[in-house]
């Protein structure tokens, strides 16, 4: 979940095309974020520097995310009483504090999970 | 902040249609550099000071890759066959021109003022003289694409 600016700075990434390339970025307070400092164009630079090394090790966000998702399913299935919990904690959350009888309830199921 | 500096320096990208390669240098606040942008026109890398890790982008496919020399991996962060969702967040986005800005490494500037939802969030000197240059509208595709993907994973606004 990301603030008001930052989502605005996401989404407007395409008014570039109408403020012009950000050569300088300035905070709200008018504090300096960034500035180009050189644009060098005739750089000479090695092919090479542009490649991904061989023997890397090769792997994706979207990849990650659905291993993720998985290790999470997996484990929800280990423990059945996973959603309960999570009530519980919703409602500890949304209170403030612990009524005596949530908190038998939830050494009741923990123990229990522990036990298998 | 180091999303911010990232996308600066994304939309800088598309400086110039000449052969050789391009080179850009970002300075923060203290003058000290913080980023190098290159960039031969069919990938680009930016390496960040202190940083091992650097960011590939290929400006064809519009694939940006995560490498990390220090644990030898490399991390996908975006699929450029995924349709742009183009979902808003229904925040209030405020972009105006407030004049003339000072010339900036030899280009010609004007001032931007940036804010969501009456909320002022930054102040943009952009260079429409380094816009008219080639190859422009890949990157910005490309930036766009990236922006719009990040913003739906990030799962929008929050306040």
């Amino acid at each position: 979940m990301i603030d008001n600016c930052t989502q605005a700075e996401l989404e407007s990434s395409d008014t570039y095309q109408k403020t012009g390339a950000p050569m300088r970025m300035l905070d709200n307070r008018g504090n300096l974020i960034s500035e180009v400092q050189s644009i060098d164009t005739k750089a000479n630079i090695a092919a090479d520097y542009y490649s991904i090394p061989t023997g890397y090790k090769q792997s994706s966000l979207k990849q990650q995310v659905q291993q993720s998702q998985q290790a999470i399913q997996q484990m929800q299935q280990q423990m059945p009483h996973m959603p309960e919990i999570n009530t519980m904690f919703q409602q500890i959350q949304q209170q403030g504090d612990v009524p005596p009888e949530v908190m038998e309830q939830m050494k009741n199921l923990f123990q229990q999970e522990v036990e298998r | 902040m180091k999303l911010k500096i990232i996308l600066t320096m994304i939309g800088l990208l598309q400086t110039t249609a000449l052969l050789a390669d391009l080179k850009i240098i970002i300075n923060d606040a203290e003058g000290d550099s913080i980023s190098t942008i290159s960039s031969n026109y069919k990938f680009a890398r930016i390496d960040n000071r202190n940083e091992a890790a650097y960011l590939i982008i290929d400006l064809k496919s519009n694939q940006f890759t995560s490498v990390d020399p220090v644990r030898k991996v490399s991390l996908v962060l975006n699929d450029p066959q995924t349709i742009s969702i183009n979902k808003k967040s229904g925040i209030s986005i405020n972009l105006q021109n407030i004049g003339k800005g000072p010339l900036i490494s030899g280009f010609d500037t004007q001032k931007y003022s940036l804010s969501a939802n009456g909320q002022s969030c930054q102040t943009i000197f952009g260079s429409q003289e380094v816009m008219k240059l080639k190859g422009i509208n890949e990157i910005f595709t490309t930036l766009s694409s990236l922006s719009q993907q990040t913003s739906h994973m990030m799962g929008g606004s929050t306040k």
